[in-house]
């Protein structure tokens, strides 16, 4: 290999395989050992009781049944976003991504209770005879919504970029819209859908959040979810039982990872050194049935209206039930603002070691070449795709009374006369608030960072340019909105963060964070701490829709600048 | 005429892509549609494909007017600037699909395609994926492609672009051959002259959305009717006071083009040169840049800064010499027309061009100059 001229190379790769080692694998790995501790026989006892197979079943048929659902409607939004013009298309493209900035437990009460027999939905529902709440439509509804966005994103650039020129091809060979749609349109789009496809199913499989309260939870009616199985174990301390489960969990999420790889590889086999951009828009004369295009459209607006923008109105509805006056109090509340307080404090911290890492990662994934490259990307991307409830146990199973490293901590506190907690404490919320947004900005930047290439980097540094120099004069301006929106991204994410944090915090008014706050209340089930619970969520309901005019915005601007060059 | 637009106007929204071009083409020809980036080459060709509208005007194709035929039905063929290979087809799978559409027997596929793969030198290659072949590669197969449902014009969006300069050159010949072999009439888009000399018969210079001059490439070449097309083609600079040089006179022009090869420079003891020496004028050397094949040469003459090549095979010169300068012709321009401007006094001594011509397009300077 040839000498790297850009500096930086060992210094960036340390620092983003310690932080990784400590943050996620080294946490990770001690589910890992604890597991194996229990024994074959018990293992194979625990993974195979009736109620944890019924789950795992649960998990799969409807994650994947909700994943196909959105592969659909995934391809139709993306086609309508990037084919179509009109009005509120912009809108449209920023709600679709709602369910990444919307905290999962907010989704969660919210769909529960639009779906329940008294909802918005549920009501008219029942009266058909269609129960959701409770069942294992709620369940797919509830994972259909937070899925939706994983799919349309692994679509639209490729769409984006695809070259009109092949269909125009087919089209001059005689072949109609369906030939061409199948022929050539779904050969270049099946990476991209297989690709979401696969996140959104890995992401339902782990899913907690969004799914507890709309599914039921009951053993009988086959509606409990493998998240709740775990979350459920560690509430009665079966350590064993949870780690047992959660290595099973693990090693699907990495066999799923490991197919979206392949594919990705597989893609790229057929692709590198044919990729060019789209140069024009397709000519004015190829057909384009008015009448298919306003189905297209209205499918979208109206998919995205039922599932994304309804819920979003019923949180505001039921916030506001009982008066103003009514939503203010339950704002003013002593657990609210402790919640309030452990939230922000997690937030921050999370934010400033993100951020960090995130910049260290894309520039060594980026900017250098090395043996194993893939591997590193894949475990950076691990907490995309495993249950936040396995990140608590992680933790719990580190730092925890039977962790490895409890004697190591009891030692430190000996010694220094501290009283360091990590477990049930602030320390173990900020911990697992790290580990589920931990990839959030690097994904963001490394995207960017690949595509301005090294070009400039390099001759700042043949100029005799310092690491930091380059970075703060060259590449920095480059990925600034890049940057910006991951930082949002992982600052929304951060606040609703609540399986991993869930398994994690245990009192009320200390450790809570506001999606914990929401859940006691919603859980106390009298109508005003349900009003309250909404109350509570309006508020990161507001931040989530903020962040996605943001992004938005950033979106446009970024755009136009490329417009410009 | 086979292939015929009449009054076909193009626009864009605001921007008028096509104005008012009308030409014809006639059957078995190969032509190439010349003219700069953005000229609006493209444009016509898609509307001949059908993948754009005329927003008016007719376009006739073997005598039927195909304005609302759609591109399947037109019998044309079409390579796309980037080749727009079907990345996940194989090569066979590429020709072979317009043939599928059809809904040709397979053994008649497998019979067309096979010749179609003899034809373009890509037996073998059946298997291969667009990305498992070279530019020169994926152009015969999009040639292929394009040939395989039999059309009778084929149109061809600039073939060479994508590819490298070096083999660009074989593949100029090789497209030229392929096209008078199949027999089929064609026409290709390029903004590059060479390109169109060398592979044409008949060029169409474009220039911002109108059709300039149609010819032979030495038409265009010898007779430029515009003042466009004599600025475009050649490598000619335009200069103002043409008049000051000896020979011309003012007239009614706004200025005049003058290639290099219209300009002579010769040093005072050169024989070849005798009988012209007294109608020559000086010029001073204030550059002489070396050009692989030959050198070009700058020279001030009473002010007016004017180039020419040299052979690399006559007397060594160097910056500051001053050489004796004749120049044969100008191509002198107003707002609408060319006109071609020769040297009168040359004219008026009877000789003419013959000799210094025949000298001019030998392979110049033969030892003692
Ligand atoms: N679909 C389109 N929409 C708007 N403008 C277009 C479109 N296609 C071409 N143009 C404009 O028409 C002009 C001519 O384009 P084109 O025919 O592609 O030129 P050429 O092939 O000679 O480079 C350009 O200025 C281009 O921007
Ligand atoms: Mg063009």
């Amino acid at each position: 290999m040839s000498k790297r001229i850009i500096p930086g190379f060992h210094l960036t790769l340390g620092i983003t395989i310690t932080m990784l080692s400590l943050l996620i694998l080294i946490p990770l790995a001690s589910v890992l050992v604890y597991s194996l501790r229990i024994g074959p026989a018990q293992f194979f006892k625990v993974v195979t009781d009736a109620t944890v197979v019924a789950a795992f079943g649960t998990s799969i048929i409807f994650s994947f049944i909700a994943a196909v659902i959105n592969t659909v409607f995934g391809v139709i939004l993306a086609w309508v976003l990037v084919r179509y013009e009109f009005p509120g298309k912009r809108i449209l493209d920023g709600l679709v991504e709602l369910p990444f900035a919307l905290p999962t437990a907010v989704a969660g009460i919210t769909l529960s209770k639009m779906y329940s027999t008294t909802g918005e939905l549920g009501a008219p529902l029942a009266k058909l005879g269609i129960y959701v709440s409770y069942t294992h439509l709620g369940l797919t509804v509830a994972l259909i919504f937070i899925g939706i966005p994983f799919v349309v994103r692994a679509i639209q650039p490729v769409l984006e970029k695809f070259n009109p020129a092949y269909e125009e091809a087919a089209y001059i060979l005689g072949a109609d819209r369906r030939v061409t749609f199948q022929r050539v349109i779904l050969p270049e789009l099946g990476p991209a859908m297989l690709t979401g496809f696969g996140l959104a199913f890995a992401r339902g499989i782990g899913e907690y959040g969004s799914v507890i309260y709309i599914a039921g939870n009951s053993a009988k009616e086959h509606t409990q979810v493998v998240s709740y199985i775990i979350m459920q174990k560690l509430n009665y301390l079966d350590y064993g039982s949870a780690t047992a489960i959660a290595l099973v969990m693990l090693i699907i999420s990495f066999l799923l990872l490991l197919f979206i790889n392949i594919v990705q590889v597989y893609q790229s086999r057929r692709t590198s050194g044919v990729y060019e951009v789209a140069s024009q828009t397709t000519g004015d004369a190829l057909p384009q049935p008015q009448a298919g295009r306003y189905v297209m459209i209205a499918v979208s607006v109206a998919f995205v209206l039922l599932m994304l923008v309804m819920p979003l109105l019923s949180i505001i509805r039921n916030s506001l039930s009982k008066g103003f006056a009514f939503y203010l109090s339950s704002l003013d509340t002593q657990y609210v603002k402790s919640a309030f307080a452990v939230t922000l404090i997690a937030t921050v911290l999370t934010l400033i070691v993100n951020t960090f890492f995130g910049l260290v990662a894309a520039w060594v994934m980026t900017r250098f070449q090395f043996k194993g490259k893939q591997v590193l990307a894949t475990l950076i991307d691990i907490p995309f795709s495993i249950s936040p409830v396995i990140a608590g146990l992680s933790f719990i199973m580190m730092f925890g009374r039977l962790g490895w490293a409890f004697p190591i901590l009891e030692k430190i506190n000996d010694t220094f006369g501290t009283d360091i907690q990590i477990v049930f404490a602030l320390p173990g919320v900020v911990l697992a608030t790290i580990f589920v947004t931990f990839p959030f900005v690097s994904r963001e930047i490394i995207p960017v960072l690949n595509s301005i290439g090294t070009d400039e980097e390099e001759a700042a540094a043949l100029m005799g340019a310092k690491g930091l120099t380059i970075f703060r004069r060259v590449t920095l301006p480059h990925i600034k909105w890049a940057l910006i929106y991951g930082m949002i991204l992982c600052t929304a994410r951060a606040l609703g963060e609540f399986g991993a944090v869930n398994a994690l915090s245990k009192t009320r008014g200390v450790t809570f964070t506001l999606p914990l706050e929401i859940d006691a209340l919603y859980l106390a089930g009298d109508s005003d701490s349900i009003v309250a619970a909404f109350a509570v969520s309006s508020i990161l309901v507001i931040i989530a829709v903020f962040v996605l005019v943001l992004r938005n915005f950033f979106e446009h601007s970024e755009k136009q600048k490329m417009a410009g060059a | 005429m086979y292939v015929e637009l009449k009054n076909i106007n193009k626009n864009f929204g605001d921007f008028q892509a096509s104005k008012d071009v009308s030409f014809g083409i006639e059957k078995g020809r190969l032509v190439a549609l010349l003219g700069p980036s953005g000229s609006g080459k493209t444009t016509i060709l898609r509307m001949i494909a059908g993948l754009e509208k005329p927003t008016s005007g007719d376009i006739i194709i073997d005598g039927r007017r195909v304005n609302d035929l759609s591109p399947s039905d037109r019998g044309i063929g079409f390579v796309f600037q980037s080749y727009a290979l079907f990345r996940y087809m194989t090569v066979y799978d590429n020709v072979a699909f317009g043939l599928e559409i059809l809904k040709t027997p397979k053994n008649q596929i497998r019979e067309r395609v096979n010749e179609l793969l003899a034809l373009t030198d890509l037996k073998g290659l059946e298997d291969r994926y667009p990305n498992q072949l070279s530019g020169g590669q994926r152009q015969r197969v999009a040639f292929a492609r394009a040939l395989a449902p039999n059309p009778s014009l084929l149109l061809l969006d600039e073939p060479f672009a994508a590819i490298d300069a070096k083999v660009r050159q074989e593949l100029r010949s090789w497209l030229r051959e392929m096209i008078y072999k199949v027999g089929i009439t064609s026409i290709f888009v390029t903004h590059d002259q060479d390109e169109a000399v060398e592979v044409a018969d008949q060029i169409i210079v474009t220039n911002k959305g109108q059709i300039e001059q149609i010819g032979t490439p030495t038409e265009i070449y010898k007779t430029p009717q515009t003042p466009f097309v004599s600025q475009f083609i050649g490598q000619g600079t335009v200069i103002e006071d043409y008049y000051r040089l000896r020979g011309f006179e003012k007239g009614n022009y706004k200025g005049a083009i003058i290639r290099p090869e219209f300009v002579e420079a010769f040093k005072n003891d050169n024989d070849r040169f005798a009988d012209v020496v007294g109608i020559s004028e000086k010029g001073t050397i204030t550059d002489i840049l070396f050009r692989g094949n030959s050198l070009e040469v700058r020279l001030d003459v009473e002010g007016v800064q004017l180039v020419t090549h040299r052979s690399l095979e006559r007397r060594p010169i160097e910056i500051g010499e001053v050489m004796n300068v004749i120049i044969y012709r100008v191509y002198a321009f107003d707002d609408e027309r060319a006109y071609l401007l020769e040297n009168e006094e040359l004219k008026k001594k009877d000789v003419n061009n013959v000799h210094l011509e025949s000298y001019l397009y030998s392979n110049e300077g033969y030892f003692v100059v």
